[in-house]
């Protein structure tokens, strides 16, 4: 292990960029009229499946992180326009998908209904990988690198550490208890 | 009659060494770059928190295919390609090339103040004895007229100042360099080593060695460079300046002489030739923003434009004396292109176990092996060889996998088991097929006549790939890997690895080279070109340290001729 010699700058430096604590702005949950990509129904929908794919538990969930926003700007600033259009085909069907499991509408159906109806369809989606199920899997993956790309996501969920400061080879998992934030996102592909 | 002393066409890695070098020996220096000039506080994101960055930092996917094909396509280098970063890239289709349909040629490229000086993988090796030799041994290609022992001192140098991370090995295929503290093995890949220089112990294997301050001299400290905070954002600028790059270290040394004159977006069309003091004598230079034209003139030129741009400029100087390209009566320039091989993915396993311990830092780096084959390791069925890598890390769980709910979030907290990587540098032999030339009609949108890049990989190319995955494959098994993955055997595209070179070799017959030991053009003595052109032989090793010893020796030997009244 290689300490630093201006580790004291270092860290007044990492204390600067780093989140100490959680912005009460990031916890907002995004309101209908701020997506431009979705429709208000569209947007009713990810929101209830971004909640009910990764909720609040002893830490906020994709729907507190801005998940939503996030993955509508995605749509609005990467996605290519046939992406865009396959992805708004595949909302329409996993909304379809979701309502059946619920019986009848997954966003008005009670939080528990939501969550089983949501949890039968990712066990038949990742114990066939078949086909069918390979927009639903796309969706998800997004979903789920936007939240722990988010801040509460990757400082709460994970152990975020921008500086580390030196690279050590064998350290205790037990001491974090959890995965290391990646500081780099996607690049090219997704 | 001259503006300056010397003239340095281009500021990536080895225009900055150029400049450097020449500045600090007294001369007044010109360094051209084609590119726009660089910003450090507003071009270098590398502080950006991922919350911040737009689109999960990738770049909208439209504009990829219709700007950056390359990288479309997928190619090894664009492993540091980024929404964020996306400036430090030539976009395809505003500075198009051509190849034949079915010899495809991934040519990545950086043209900015700095260059790939930014954006470089910065693993940094040096070549061994018989790499000179191997040319003369087995026939390919002309001898180089340098040995390891001309450049020793130069690779010294200039690792003492670029500031190399590395542990000394003691292995006569990868020579011992001026050091800083390397990285450490993580307690796998220890495991690994152990494991693997039992099962085989022609094969060594010590921590990668890379650019990276890990113990800053005071020179460093001075220009401002600060240690590794081991984050591996490298190719969005470091705002540490902990890598070497001419943005961080060799541009600022040079400037600090006071002998320094940069002008960015300045493109050199061509060189001028003076038949009667057999000299270049002059630099043309179109201004790539008011397409004027200005004329530099100096005492010498060093060409460090890069590989391809190099060789262009050569052949784009036509005259009289030479019809054919400037310095080119060996009809080489252009010629002898080569990069590295690889294939496309690596081969991947498992470790069980080791679940008590993870890792923290993401370092530069990795475990690397040098090349065993023809070296301890001989009978192989191809000549020369490759070199590899292997890295351990818990990479943390799929966002692509099973789970919803509360149980998703607790799942994504366990980083998973230990994954082992493999991948390989293979060396592609010199091939005068293998060129680059100008296109006949199609120019740019400077007027300049775009480049036909005709390039492929031959036999030997093929049977190293197919060798590395076999011993990557042996490796990951004596490691005790489960669950191992081995690729399709796809070999990536020429230029995917992004170390072109060749195009305008050194030797010790002007009949059959560019540049003789100086890599001063055999005929045209005030012309040095030290970028990747003037390799005769590529081997397995990353090639930048290679080329920094390369010209910091050229820079001296041609301020020692002007001192000496040669130039």
């Amino acid at each position: 292990m290689y300490r630093t010699t201006r580790r004291h700058t270092l860290q007044a430096l990492a204390a600067a960029i780093c989140a100490g604590g959680i912005p009460r702005g990031a916890l907002a949950a995004a309101p209908a009229s701020t997506t431009s990509f979705f429709n208000a129904d569209e947007t009713a929908f990810v929101t209830v499946l971004a909640d009910t794919l990764i909720p609040t538990t002893d830490t906020p969930g994709a729907k507190q992180a801005g998940v939503v926003a996030t993955f509508d700007g995605l749509m609005t600033a990467w996605a290519s326009a046939k992406r865009r259009r396959a992805i708004k085909q595949a909302i329409a069907t996993l909304g379809r998908d979701l309502n059946s499991r619920s019986g009848g509408s997954f966003v008005k159906a009670a939080r528990a209904q939501q969550h089983d109806a949501l949890a039968a369809l990712d066990a038949d989606a990742y114990g066939s990988q078949s086909v069918e199920y390979r927009d639903y899997r796309a969706i998800k993956t997004l979903l789920v690198r936007l939240y722990y790309a988010s801040q509460p996501g990757a400082t709460m969920e994970l152990r975020y550490d921008p500086v580390p400061g030196l690279y050590d080879g064998d350290v205790a998992f037990a001491e974090g208890g959890r995965t290391w934030a990646p500081l780099e996102l996607g690049g090219i592909h997704d | 009659m001259t503006d300056f002393d010397a003239i340095v066409v281009g500021s990536g890695i080895t225009g900055g060494w150029a400049a450097k070098e020449l500045c600090e020996r007294g001369l007044k220096v010109l360094l051209l770059e084609r590119g726009r000039k660089i910003d450090r506080a507003t071009d270098y994101t590398d502080m950006l928190a991922p919350w911040d960055k737009r689109q999960l930092d990738m770049v909208n996917e439209d504009e990829i295919q219709r700007m950056y094909p390359v990288f479309a396509r997928g190619t090894p280098g664009g492993y540091a390609f980024f929404e964020s970063n996306k400036n430090f890239w030539v976009r395809d289709d505003e500075q198009p090339y051509e190849t034949p349909q079915d010899r495809p040629f991934d040519w990545v490229r950086g043209y900015h103040l700095g260059g790939r000086s930014l954006t470089w993988g910065r693993q940094s090796y040096r070549w061994c004895e018989q790499d000179f030799e191997l040319n003369k041994l087995d026939g390919h290609g002309v001898d180089w007229p340098i040995r390891y022992a001309d450049l020793a001192p130069w690779y010294d140098r200039v690792e003492a100042f670029a500031g190399i991370s590395g542990t000394a090995a003691g292995l006569a295929n990868l020579p011992d360099g001026q050091f800083q503290p390397g990285f450490e093995f993580n307690v796998v890949e220890q495991r690994i080593k152990q494991r693997l220089e039992a099962a085989f112990p022609t094969r060594r294997i010590t921590m990668g060695r890379c650019a990276h301050l890990t113990r800053p001299t005071e020179e460093q400290l001075e220009l401002g460079r600060s240690p590794c905070q081991v984050r591996s954002l490298c190719h969005h600028g470091c705002a540490f300046n902990a890598y070497f790059s001419s943005l961080s270290a060799t541009l600022p040394a040079a400037e600090r002489t006071g002998n320094l004159t940069t002008v960015t977006d300045a493109i050199v069309q061509a060189l001028d030739y003076d038949p009667r003091t057999r000299r270049v004598s002059a630099v043309r230079v179109l201004d790539a923003k008011t397409r004027v034209g200005r004329t530099y003139r100096a005492r010498i030129v060093f060409l460090c434009a890069s590989a391809i741009p190099s060789a262009l400029i050569l052949l784009s100087s036509i005259s009289e004396t030479f019809p054919n390209g400037l310095a080119n009566r060996s009809d080489q320039v252009g010629r002898n292109l080569m990069d590295h091989v690889d294939v496309v993915g690596g081969v991947h396993g498992v470790v069980p176990g080791f679940l008590d311990h993870y890792h923290r830092g993401i370092r530069p780096t990795g475990p690397y092996i040098p090349r065993y084959g023809n070296f301890t390791e001989r009978d192989k069925p191809y000549l020369r060889g490759f070199s590899a890598t292997f890295a351990a890390q818990r990479t943390g769980r799929s966002p692509n996998s099973a789970g919803v709910g509360a149980a998703l979030k607790r799942a994504h907290r366990d980083p998973g088991p230990w994954r082992v990587a493999y991948g390989f540098t293979g060396e592609q032999l010199p091939n005068p097929a293998n060129r680059i030339s100008l296109h006949r009609t199609r120019t740019d949108k400077w007027g300049m006549p775009i480049p036909v890049i005709d390039a492929q990989w031959g036999e030997n190319e093929h049977s190293i790939a197919r060798e590395a995955i076999k011993d990557g494959v042996a490796l990951l098994q004596a490691a005790g890997c489960v669950d191992i993955r081995v690729p399709e055997l796809r070999l990536t595209r020429p230029g995917g690895r992004v170390h072109e070179m060749g195009t305008a070799r050194m030797g010790r017959d002007p009949a059959t080279s560019v540049l003789n030991g100086w890599n001063q053009a055999h005929d045209a003595p005030n012309l040095f070109i030290t970028d990747g052109a003037c390799m005769t032989s590529s081997s397995t090793q990353n090639p930048s340290l290679t080329y920094m010893a390369i010209t910091a020796r050229a820079a001296h030997h041609a301020a020692d001729l002007i001192r000496e009244g040669e130039l």
